[in-house]
């Protein structure tokens, strides 16, 4: 409030809570684009399902995200049939590979910590082993995800979670 | 001499911290991550039945066709490509039999799946499990369309695989 003499005072309003919500916002936003962006791939569009319900968070330690999204065919410029670019989140790390032999040495060594973190009893009855999550693009062929799958389970990994775009237009 | 000059009580001035600025700052900070802001679709995990493991080392372009003796009722889809990732065609019959019912229209297929259903609850059965066998090169989505056709025509085990060249004989083996 200010004042000058025979003048009227001149009432300002309080700024202070509005700066702090305001950056109260912007922290929000700041963590928020950090938040899982990692993990997904966006460039994978994932096919749509009716019956794809929420997602139920995985009790474990470890999640690893694979996420397969076909390469640019420079024939056709269009998505490639045979080759793929399959993407490993874990953690903090990513990894890129280009063909299944070099993703199973990757799971390979991945479920070598699994088993040393774990106790013995645990991972012989089937646990302690990390959860991984398959995102494949829509434009993806069935071979690229089924060839993928089957990497995962001979690896040694047994729960594995597909996802895909909730489609509330479809009953289920 | 030496004149001090002391302030009076009327000229002491309180130092003021100008909030103006910064909040005009801050609205450009929110301004920036509003609009990168990228909210991200929203996701479903799918509930399968994953397709079992084969040798010891599996090479997926060459699983032979196992028909399982101890298996319950167990219906197989094929559903063909046409070459160019879209769908050709897709036939329905059961595991141990050659015979099989042609759709070329994925409704139909939906609809004869709910008649399965229908009849398998009024006789109070369990429903039978679903292989669905893809051709290699057909696109993910179809191939995501299909399992969630059957999941919603009421099939619990539904497990998608590789289309083999192999059909079953007649016989069974």
């Amino acid at each position: 409030m200010s004042t000058t003499p025979g003048e009227e005072t001149i009432h300002e309003p309080d700024l202070t809570p509005l700066l702090d919500l305001v950056l109260q916002l912007v922290m929000f936003f700041m963590l928020v684009v950090h938040f899982e962006s990692e993990q997904r791939n966006e460039n994978v569009q994932l096919p749509k399902a009716g019956i794809a319900k929420g997602i139920v968070k995985p009790d474990k330690l470890r999640i690893v995200f694979i996420n397969v999204l076909p390469t640019i065919d420079p024939e056709t410029n269009g998505p490639s049939k045979s080759q793929s670019i399959i993407t490993v989140f874990e953690n903090t790390s990513t990894a890129e590979y280009s063909n299944q032999e070099q993703l199973k040495q990757y799971l390979a060594t991945e479920i070598q910590k699994d088993q040393a973190l774990s106790p013995k009893d645990v991972w012989d009855k089937g646990g302690g082993r990390a959860v991984v999550i398959l995102r494949a693009d829509k434009e993806c062929t069935f071979k690229m995800v089924y060839d993928t799958m089957l990497t995962v389970r001979a690896v040694g990994y047994s729960e594995i979670q597909l996802r895909a775009q909730v489609d509330r237009t479809s009953g289920g | 001499m030496r004149h001090k000059h002391r302030r009076s009580a009327a000229n002491h001035t309180r130092p003021d911290l100008p909030i103006t600025p910064m909040l005009d700052m801050s609205f450009q900070l929110l301004s920036f991550f509003v609009i990168t802001y990228k909210p991200a679709t929203l996701e479903g995990q799918l509930s399968l039945m994953l397709p079992k493991p084969g040798n010891d080392n599996p090479t997926p372009s060459n699983v032979e066709l196992k028909i399982d003796e101890q298996a319950e009722e167990e219906l197989a889809i094929r559903v063909q490509s046409n070459g160019n990732g879209g769908l050709l065609g897709l036939e329905l019959g059961s595991k141990t039999s050659a015979e099989a019912k042609v759709y070329t229209d994925t409704d139909e297929l939906q609809k004869e799946l709910k008649k399965i259903v229908l009849s398998k609850n009024a006789d109070k059965q369990p429903l039978p499990k679903i292989d669905y066998q893809f051709a290699g090169d057909l696109n993910y989505q179809f191939v995501i369309k299909q399992l969630d056709e059957a999941k919603q025509a009421g099939f619990e085990k539904v497990t998608p695989s590789l289309l083999s060249t192999v059909k079953p004989k007649k016989d069974g083996k």
